[in-house]
């Protein structure tokens, strides 16, 4: 079968560059499909990347220097849209394809063409969404949590946000499916579910949040279409409808989210740890109940993103203990990782820099939200600057972070080619240190009172905004040092890299050859 | 058909029921909030 496919290559390459474009286009192979998404989303990380250097250069000092403040509300609107289902998620994505198949040991994914189209919607929803720049009125400027009634204001751009998001929605829903599908029905014999790489359970639970919050945002948007197009009122309170539901609906979904983007993160933590520690992970199935723990308590606790619209005391009780609770299994993440690494033979490459860093940057945010989770102090806090710094604690040091790891720990696997690692080290460095020096004066700024989403501020918030926007320039430029190390990976100059890569390595992805063939355990493998 | 998975039909008729299964409850999701915030 593999020669075959050798054969179809070379009859593809010299056909030229239609029938080159047309299998990519055409693929169903896991791996190419992988590929597809992790470019896609580097894209992504650039565009969004770009929006937020507008950002950070309006906020460099006080008034109004650059943007006018429309375009600034679509800066942050479609920073963080694009961010989150443009980069983020199909990262992961990516790594799933790439990994999941080849860590249980099964050939391709079970739906391989749905693969294929799962991926290809992602290009047009994007361009759907970044096209709105374009139109009379501009791109949705209401926040990339849509708002009503604000967001029912924002002109020509809402139809095709709402268009955009079921798009995207669809195409993520359709890649958990085949991923649950995959890991539930093609394991190579032996590889029971509890014998399986932690990076696989993150993402088979992620999987499952998916399919149940995704179609609760779909739902919230379509009833938003419907108040805007067809005479319903479900949000507003004229016709008897209530805007405060549509935060219920839409945290329903956004909670889990936050664990939909951080919940892969902590599967490539999980794998990149032993093996730079050379140890096996420590408490392995105490790892697998906590992330379903993390899982079912990211379902109870969506109003703590609206304590301030007011709610019975009952509730905000409840919302506030549960989401610290949450703080547990979290904890026994931490704990594990910590104690893998606890007299493990340690060594620091790059992907295990990444980390460490995700160890303790990602607990920064994870405390920052405790502090956000207690109702009185919510009330000071919200909607300011302290939120903005963190989520983006654990957004960017913890999500991308975790991609980043996940990225150099797995490139010489890829393409067959170790990465240079003096380069890797210096982007490491580069991105931990201007990360702290963009979002940690973020945390001063918002306990001091400033607002987000605001285009200009007091005087007396300038030295901070400063040393943040100096920060973000710096952690933009870091960023192309991680595009050349890809490139010169990807042009296969560097080091050959052996199978196993990594000498603490283990599982099954690492028995097969770097770079991996595009056709891997044709027939299944057995597990001891 | 090159890049098809390889495992025996039983699995990929498996896997496929699984995914119908799946798409129904994502179905069943979608309408359901729908239908319930039109009610309340």
């Amino acid at each position: 079968m593999s020669t075959t496919a050798v054969d179809v290559h070379h009859e593809h390459r010299e056909r030229g560059f239609l029938a080159w474009a047309l299998r990519w286009i055409t693929t169903t192979n896991h791996k190419e499909i992988g590929t597809l998404y992790l470019i896609f989303a580097l894209l992504m990380f650039f565009v969004g990347g770009a929006m937020a250097m507008v950002i950070r250069l309006e906020l460099f000092q006080p008034g109004l220097q650059f943007v006018e403040p429309h375009f600034f509300n679509q800066m942050t609107t479609m920073h963080a849209l694009i961010m989150v289902f443009g980069m983020i998620m199909p990262a992961f994505v990516g790594f799933a394809n790439w990994m999941i198949p080849m860590m249980i040991g099964a050939p391709d994914m079970a739906l391989p063409r749905l693969n294929n189209y799962s991926f290809w919607l992602l290009p047009f929803a994007t361009s759907l969404l970044l096209l709105t720049l374009f139109l009379p009125g501009g791109a949705p400027a209401a926040g990339w949590t849509m708002y009503p009634p604000l967001v029912l204001q924002g002109g020509d751009s809402f139809p095709f946000m709402i268009f955009a998001v079921h798009l995207l929605g669809v195409s993520s829903i359709l890649g958990a499916i085949n991923i649950i599908v995959t890991i539930m029905n093609m394991r190579a014999p032996g590889m029971a579910l509890l014998k399986m790489p932690m990076f696989v359970w993150t993402w088979l639970i992620t999987a499952y949040l998916l399919i149940v919050a995704l179609p609760v945002l779909a739902g919230g948007v379509t009833m938003l279409l419907t108040d805007q197009f067809f005479g319903t009122s479900f949000f507003e309170a004229a016709g008897g409808g209530d805007p405060v539901m549509y935060q219920h609906i839409f945290w329903f979904f956004g909670h889990p989210e936050v664990y939909i983007i951080i919940l892969p993160a902590f599967g490539i933590i999980s794998q990149v740890i032993p093996t730079f520690s050379r140890k096996p992970l420590f408490g392995y199935a105490s790892m697998v109940y906590a992330t379903a723990a993390i899982a079912f308590l990211s379902m109870i606790v969506w109003a703590h993103h609206m304590f301030t619209v007011g709610m019975p005391l009952g509730g905000q009780l409840f919302f506030m203990l549960t989401t610290m609770i949450i703080a547990v299994p979290t904890g026994v993440k931490i704990f594990n990782w910590t104690a893998t690494m606890w007299r493990g033979s340690l060594s620091f490459e790059t992907p295990m820099l990444y980390a460490l860093a995700f160890l303790f940057l990602f607990t920064i945010g994870g405390f920052s939200g405790l502090m956000l989770a207690i109702v009185p102090a919510d009330f000071q806090y919200h909607d300011s600057y302290f939120v903005v710094a963190h989520f983006h604690y654990v957004l960017v040091p913890g999500a991308v972070f975790g991609a980043f790891a996940g990225a150099y720990y797995w490139l010489p696997k890829w393409t067959g080619v170790m990465y240079d690692e003096k380069l890797g080290k210096l982007h490491f460095w580069l991105t931990a240190i201007f990360v702290n020096v963009t979002f940690f004066p973020q945390h001063f700024l918002g306990l001091a009172g400033m607002p987000r989403r605001i285009p200009d501020y007091a005087a007396q918030f300038t030295d901070f905004n400063m040393i943040s926007s100096i920060g973000a320039f710096g952690l933009g430029l870091a960023q192309l040092i991680f595009v050349w190390v890809v490139v010169k990976c990807a042009l296969g100059r560097g080091e050959k890299a052996t199978a196993q890569v990594w000498e603490g390595a283990e599982g099954l992805e690492w028995t097969v050859p770097s770079p991996a063939p595009l056709h891997t355990f044709d027939k299944p493998p057995h597990v001891e | 058909m090159i890049t098809m998975p390889r495992q025996d039909d039983d699995h990929r008729a498996r896997a496929k029921r699984h995914a119908w299964l799946l798409a129904a409850l994502v179905l069943v999701i979608y309408v359901g909030y729908y239908v319930w915030a039109y009610l309340s």
